[in-house]
């Protein structure tokens, strides 16, 4: 019996132990090939045979992709510190002097990622009052503090560049669930979802400013508002997922332009999350329901989207914020096809990373060289066809009139 | 034997005599067809008195009564090719030239002008027996179609280009007006047709009824390539008028070349001074604008840069004083979208929208628009009661002496402090202003 039941008990444990070996050696194996970035042919959106406009660059999901030597599991085999750090759940993302600020909602972390030095790194170490919880949305002015929105500590809080506590903002106002910060020159922006106001808060003094969202009309107001952004002339856009609107406001309030519906089509949004605006005022919404980010010009007419799932490269997965830049062109410049010229670089969140989506994607606008010389053409050979089209109508119009003179003619 | 030696060698001398081609001159030298040679300009043949090149005899006798006795020895061109070879192998041949009617022009014998031809320099009356006359009878000639001097240009038997021209129509209008191809080498912005198009597709080579040949008047020749100033012309309700005067587009622009954008003579507020610098030009008289800027310290922005097209349309626009947006001709006019679009496509498009603001002014009591409270009410100021468009010596473009209100400059006695200012114009009474401590109006 106990020989039976220690034979059994002995024949089990060599199992699990063979097991347990075949596993390691399993994921040993797969950490080693996944932390390779593997080579891909460029990634365009839209696809060939349309002109390129947006090109996959590349993505971290950790430091592994940067190149750091040693994996964590096989630190954990042969013995070491572990120094990988990764991106577990990134939401909300902000940019500074090129490089890109995350928030990680589970690890409750602020993760500075700098693609140009190929460093990962965890801000916060904080134990105390300064600790995250569940940060969602960033912000860094430009003295370098960063501004974090987080629904766990319910406030914003504030870090210097070392990652020290500063302080907190939230006990000045009302609030309930604040989900989204911005900062423009002396100016916080702070979106609260569940009050659908935005607040205005002086970054130094603490005192609200004004609150956008308390218009007499409705209409000029939020409706389950889900992300906020601030452009370089401190005008603000909140992507509305209560009516699939992205609304333009000013500081004061004013609601300036408002475009978008809930829909399928393009230009429609199902679930707007994050949004970001460049200099020339084009507008990045992304979409957490159809995993994709649609592009905007400046009067707000659709130019295009990018990072539809299902790709083996390039896809996006349960996207979530996104940041644009211009900094360090040159340095993503070696990401893109031969040819293709960048003239900015964008920054997508995904919650969840894969073997085909890392959890912080990078894609560039631009033009392929000639592309001039190619829209030209078809602008011309568009208009050739318009214009022969105008005639064929021309035609088609003046037959009836001469039928009836020659019938006229014929009957005299 | 040395007699008859002699002799032997006077008898082959008449022989060679009696057979050389003078003893055959006596068809020219006698009475018969003497004023054959009777020309200035013989053909050579013919001063040689050797008619048998041409002419062959048919019969002995010669002459006989109502008969002819001699034949041409070939017919058309062959009976002239012998001699003038290579005449007529070009690429385009002239239709005479083609069809052997050389004597179409050419006097067989002889003319009283050079190349057997009865017409001299001026081919008018040659060339215009077959071509159209018209051309040549315009108001406006080029000089050598006036004087006829057709074969300045043309090749009248054979060419390589089109028209009998002796070259490339650009090279022979360059190689009479070298001048001008001189200038325009050095010239820093030259006309596109100009620099490389043949000179005929502005002006016609012969004459035509508009100054300089142009095929047609301006600024319809320029319109018909620059349609979109075309359009302008064609449907502006305020257009600049030295459009359509004498002169046209060249009024500013110079046709061929110039020193600065445009093609135009100077730079492009030089240009638009030149007439708009004087206190008689229009009916009732535009403004001296050149007076208005000199010694003013403070200019418009654009016009720091020279820019008068950055508000204005020079061609013409369908806004008042040919603005490139809306802007009302009347002193009031309240605000709406769009209305004050001339100014506010540069300056801040929101700054008249909302009462209150703390961005879009800083002439604002508090958060008070103050811009809004002046524009956007039943009696709307235009711009220009408190501000100049072009210069002025006070800032924010408010002169210091005030703004011409009809017959009175009325006085705005503006000034400003680091956080407001305040005015005293004859419109009302002293008002300050601050944006950080409010003012209470009483």
């Amino acid at each position: 019996m106990n020989g039976q039941f220690g034979g059994a008990v002995t024949g089990c444990t060599a199992r699990r132990i063979k097991n347990l070996m075949l596993m390691i050696a399993l994921v040993t194996l797969l950490t080693g090939c996944l932390a390779k970035s593997k080579a891909h042919d460029p990634v365009f959106f839209p696809p060939p045979p349309e002109e390129p406009h947006i090109q996959y660059l590349t993505g971290a999901t950790s430091s592994l992709d940067f190149g750091a030597k040693q994996g964590s599991l096989s630190k954990l085999l042969v013995g070491g510190a572990e120094t990988v750090t990764r991106l577990a759940k990134p939401y909300g993302i902000a940019e500074h002097k090129g490089k890109i600020y995350v928030c990680d909602t589970t690890a409750g972390q602020i993760v500075v990622v700098d693609f140009i030095n190929k460093t990962m790194k965890n801000l916060i170490d904080e134990r105390g009052v300064g600790k995250l919880r569940k940060p969602v949305s960033v912000a860094v002015d430009d003295e370098g503090y960063v501004y974090v929105a987080d629904t766990g500590r319910k406030d914003v809080a504030v870090y210097n560049q070392a990652g020290k506590y500063v302080k907190s903002f939230g006990s000045t106002f009302e609030h309930v669930s604040m989900i989204g910060v911005a900062v423009h020159g002396d100016d916080l922006y702070i979106l609260d979802n569940r009050l659908g106001k935005v607040f205005v808060v002086n970054r130094k003094t603490a005192e609200v400013q004004t609150v956008i969202g308390d218009n007499p009309d409705r209409t000029k107001n939020l409706s389950l508002p889900n992300g906020l952004t601030v452009d370089s002339r401190g005008m603000v856009r909140v992507v509305n997922v209560g009516n699939g609107t992205v609304k333009e406001y000013d500081r004061d309030g004013n609601m300036l332009s408002v475009f978008g519906r809930l829909g399928d089509s393009p230009g429609e949004f199902t679930r707007p999350r994050g949004v970001a605006v460049n200099d020339d005022r084009m507008v990045y919404v992304v979409d957490g329901g159809y995993q994709l980010v649609q592009v905007f010009d400046e009067k707000h007419r659709i130019l295009g989207y990018f990072g539809a799932p299902g790709l083996p490269v390039g896809s996006l997965n349960l996207p979530a914020g996104i940041v644009v830049s211009r900094e360090n062109l040159d340095f993503y410049q070696k990401f893109a096809a031969p040819g293709f010229k960048l003239r900015e670089v964008i920054f997508v969140s995904n919650q969840y990373s894969s073997p085909f989506n890392h959890a912080l994607a990078v894609f560039g606008l631009g033009e392929m060289e000639g592309w001039e010389q190619r829209a030209a053409q078809r602008a011309k050979e568009d208009a050739e066809v318009l214009e022969k089209r105008k005639k064929l109508l021309q035609q088609l119009r003046q037959q009836p009139g001469q039928q009836q003179q020659q019938q006229q003619q014929q009957e005299k | 034997m040395k007699v008859l030696s002699l002799v032997s060698t006077a008898l082959a001398g008449l022989a060679l005599f009696c057979t050389s081609p003078a003893f055959g001159a006596s068809c020219t030298t006698t009475e018969c067809h003497a004023p054959l040679a009777a020309v200035k300009y013989p053909h050579a043949p013919v001063k040689d008195g050797d008619c048998s090149p041409c002419h062959a005899q048919k019969g002995k006798e010669h002459p006989v009564k109502g008969a002819k006795t001699f034949d041409l020895t070939a017919k058309g061109a062959d009976l002239c090719k012998d001699c003038h070879d290579g005449i007529g192998k070009k690429r385009l041949v002239h239709a005479p030239v083609k069809e052997g009617e050389c004597t179409g022009c050419h006097k067989p014998h002889g003319a009283s002008q050079r190349f057997l031809l009865d017409v001299g320099e001026d081919r008018s009356a040659l060339c215009l027996n077959c071509h159209d006359a018209k051309p040549f009878k315009e108001k406006f000639m080029h000089g050598p179609a006036a004087v006829g001097s057709c074969g300045a240009c043309h090749d009248p038997h054979d060419a390589a280009e089109k028209g009998l021209m002796k070259g490339k129509v650009r090279d022979i209008c360059l190689s009479c007006h070298a001048d001008f191809a001189k200038l325009l080498k050095e010239a820093t912005v030259v006309h596109p047709p100009v620099g490389k198009d043949a000179c005929t597709a502005c002006h016609d080579p012969h004459g035509s009824q508009n100054r300089m040949f142009i095929k047609n008047k301006l600024p319809d020749l320029c319109t018909g390539c620059h349609k979109n100033i075309g359009k302008v012309v064609a449907s502006a309700k305020v257009l600049h008028k030295p459009m359509l005067q004498e002169g046209g587009c060249s009024n500013c622009h110079s046709s061929h070349f110039g020193k600065a954008k445009g093609m135009l003579s100077a730079d492009q507020m030089t240009v638009c001074l030149g007439c708009h610098g004087t206190d008689t030009l229009g009916t009732p008289p535009l403004k001296n604008i050149k007076k208005q800027i000199e010694g003013k310290p403070f200019l418009h922005g654009p016009l720091k840069k020279g820019d008068c097209r950055a508000c204005h349309d020079p061609h013409g626009s369908d806004n008042f004083r040919m603005l490139k947006g809306n802007y009302p001709d009347d002193l009031y006019l309240p605000y709406k979208d769009g209305a004050y679009d001339a100014c506010l496509k540069c300056h801040e498009r929101n700054l008249l929208r909302f009462p209150e603001t703390t961005i879009y002014t800083k002439f604002r009591n508090g958060n008070r628009n103050l811009h809004y409270v002046h524009v956007v009410a039943r009696k709307g100021r235009t711009c220009r009661i408190c501000h100049e468009a072009h210069a002025s010596d006070g800032d924010k473009l408010i002169n210091k002496e005030g703004s011409q209100f009809g017959a009175w400059k009325i006085p705005l006695n503006f000034s400003m402090t680091s956080t407001g200012g305040s005015c005293a114009p004859g419109c009302h009474r002293k008002f300050k202003y601050d944006r950080v401590k409010a003012e209470v109006y009483n």
